[in-house]
């Protein structure tokens, strides 16, 4: 339930399906937007690097809040398909000297691929079953990357990935790669955010809250949940080609188990089933890593006895308390909290 | 034929450690409802607390392996009242993503504590070749086998005969008509939890005897699901058999189709098999078939 602004009446359908509603959300939006892409004329080097790796998560959780926060399946594999859109474009670009925007597409469309054949066991599983399906798609992904495909991947070694060119601009810095990644992030927000509202994403939840009831209300659970597989995995596959190409090689050492662990993790501390929530959860993620990398120093020398793994274990830790600790206090994360917020500053003088 | 029964005989090994693993997840799925996810980084902890217990401060093995388990014991207490408990009534996804993360805050605790990958254990059995015929075993491995069953056994009787063991069949049966026998159903968690973490401990001391103590024992936690699903979710027997079946196939994987694909095929058999278990059969060989369309 949320509430409007004072004065805000909607007229007509087109208003009532807005997504931005008032005029100084438009304000604030366009705002936030300008302020967004002058921030590599303020920020440094390191940040925006920062911020790039930030959106590539994003577009990854965004994806999993398809499969996972809409439709209730539970994905515990989307580190993997992100690796087969690395790959993919990888190889498209490295072996068979394709351009990056011809690859980029397939990269998400091979991912979609395989999310839909990994999703197949969804069709009889429901619950812990399905998590222990796609853990195991997580493994089999990785393994087929490394071994099977070892000629075009380069195994262990990972795979020699260009940078991407656009005219005669070369991508391969990180003020650079933000102008890319930014655009395509901020596309698939709309698009998720779109997808949610559709036919499609009411069916979605219609399966995540009762999936009995949605077959009997003529939604074909078969058909809605591979799709819901595939788009999560467009966006994972997605998101993978962007980090090879940002970072300049594909490895696996990117898409492990404890990386979609981390992409759950986010959705959850952001709110599943929540475009904004998505969003929040990863920069709020993301920002905690950092605050905890900045804090290593600090602890090394207080604790001089911890083994020199202070730097590589204390945002894993990190991460894992803060997620436990929404788990147990706020399941429904930021996006809950957010909500609450807005009702409480638009109604202010009033508590109703 | 040789080389066959050889690979069967040193599987039965592996196949008794991911046993014990299925039985811990078993036990505590039946009463809570929860896959455990963690059961891996639980093994890393026990094996490495044994570790320093017996290496670092020079405490003899037995006593070190004793103290173990009794911090098993309050480990699975402190997980129980922490991390469990609040989340009962919660959908199933905040259950997997409270394991999952709790796996990754162990193995990072033990990463931070003791660092990277430990030596090995002071020899606790001793390792000369036993010849059967013209098969060889390790002694070593012919008495871990053997103390697997036995552990085995024990676990079989406290479930049948112990009250204890009664509880806990009660509470598995149904959570509502336990607590109106007056039993404590939050206790019973605890129970089972901390024996989740004793066999973890076990089968992590005991892997680590073998192959020495270091991160890749957390691969052990997430292979022993493809054993608890071979013999169905419900079925404590089921676990013996389907553990000792993936330990098999595992090493027969290993011995004959060690290059296919590029190799490394050992490692992911197991997920290859659950995989197709649960398309194929999702109850298993033993649990229990219960209908459900979706």
């Amino acid at each position: 339930m949320f509430d409007l602004p004072c004065g805000v009446f909607d007229m007509n359908y087109k208003k009532d399906m807005a997504i931005v509603r008032t005029k100084v959300h438009w304000g604030l939006l366009i705002s936030f937007l300008v302020f967004l892409f002058c921030v590599p004329l303020i920020a440094n080097e390191y940040w925006i690097t920062m911020i790039d790796f930030m959106a590539i998560s994003l577009i990854s959780v965004l994806g999993l809040n398809i499969v996972t926060g809409y439709c209730g399946q539970i994905n515990v594999g989307q580190a993997a398909f992100m690796a087969v859109g690395a790959y993919t474009s990888g190889i498209l670009t490295h072996h068979y000297g394709f351009n990056f925007w011809i690859a980029f597409p397939c990269a998400g469309l091979v991912a979609a691929a395989t999310g839909i054949l990994f999703g197949l066991p969804s069709l009889r599983l429901k619950g812990f079953y399905l998590a222990m399906a796609t853990l195991s798609a997580q493994f089999i992904i990785i393994w087929v990357i490394m071994r099977p495909l070892m000629k075009w991947s380069g195994g262990d070694y990972g795979l020699e990935v260009p940078y991407v060119t656009l005219g005669n601009i070369t991508f391969n810095k990180s003020v650079n790669s933000f102008y890319l990644i930014i655009p395509v992030a901020l596309f698939l927000i709309y698009l998720s955010k779109n997808i949610s509202r559709m036919r499609v994403g009411r069916a979605f939840v219609a399966i995540r809250d009762n999936d009995l009831a949605a077959e009997v209300m003529g939604i074909n659970i078969f058909q809605y949940k591979l799709l819901a597989f595939a788009i999560s995995s467009f966006y994972a596959g997605i998101a993978g080609s962007l980090l090879a190409h940002t970072v300049g090689r594909a490895s696996v050492d990117h898409f492990g188990l404890m990386e979609s662990v981390w992409v759950l993790g986010m959705l959850i501390v952001g709110g599943m089933g929540s475009t904004m929530g998505a969003v929040f959860g990863t920069v709020f993620i993301k920002v905690l890593e950092e605050m905890a990398l900045l804090l290593t120093p600090l602890i090394g020398s207080l604790f001089p006895s911890l083994s020199i793994n202070v730097s590589t274990s204390l945002g894993p830790i990190t991460f894992s308390l803060v997620v436990i600790f929404f788990l147990i206090y706020e399941p429904r994360g930021w996006a809950h909290r957010w909500e609450i917020f807005k009702n409480y500053y638009r109604l202010h003088p009033f508590a109703y | 034929m040789y080389f066959f029964i050889q690979l069967v005989i040193s599987g039965l090994v592996l196949g008794g450690v991911y046993a014990l693993i299925a039985l811990a997840i078993v036990v505590i799925y039946k009463t809570t409802q929860v896959f455990n996810f963690a059961q891996g980084a639980l093994m890393l902890i026990g094996a490495y607390f044994c570790w320093s217990l017996s290496v670092q401060f020079g405490i003899p093995m037995v006593a070190g392996i004793a103290l173990t388990l009794v911090f098993s014991v309050l480990l699975g207490l402190f997980v129980t009242k922490t991390f469990v408990e609040p989340l009962i009534g919660q959908p199933i996804i905040s259950a997997v993503m409270m394991t999952l993360v709790l796996s990754l805050l162990m193995e990072n605790v033990v990463n931070l504590l003791w660092g990277g990958p430990a030596g090995a254990y002071p020899q606790i059995f001793p390792d000369e070749p036993i010849m059967f015929g013209e098969f060889v075993i390790s002694s070593q491995h012919l008495i871990i086998l053997v103390f697997i069953f036995i552990i085995f056994g024990l676990m079989v009787g406290l479930f049948k005969y112990s009250n204890w063991g009664l509880q806990m069949r009660t509470v598995a049966e149904d959570h509502q008509a336990a607590r109106s026998c007056g039993l404590n159903v939050k206790t019973v968690f605890g129970l089972c939890w901390a024996i989740a973490a004793v066999l973890a401990a076990i089968s992590g001391v005991l892997q680590a005897s073998i192959s020495g103590v270091d991160a890749s024992l957390i691969s052990f936690g997430l292979k022993g699901f493809a054993a608890v699903l071979v013999g169905g979710l419900e079925s404590v027997g089921g676990a013996i058999i389907g553990g000792l079946l993936i330990g098999v196939l595992e090493n027969l994987t290993g011995g004959y189709l060690g290059s296919f694909g590029g190799g490394g095929v050992k490692e992911v058999i197991p997920y290859i098999i659950l995989i197709v278990i649960l398309i194929f059969r999702p109850h298993g060989l033993f649990g229990l078939h219960r209908i459900e369309r979706i």
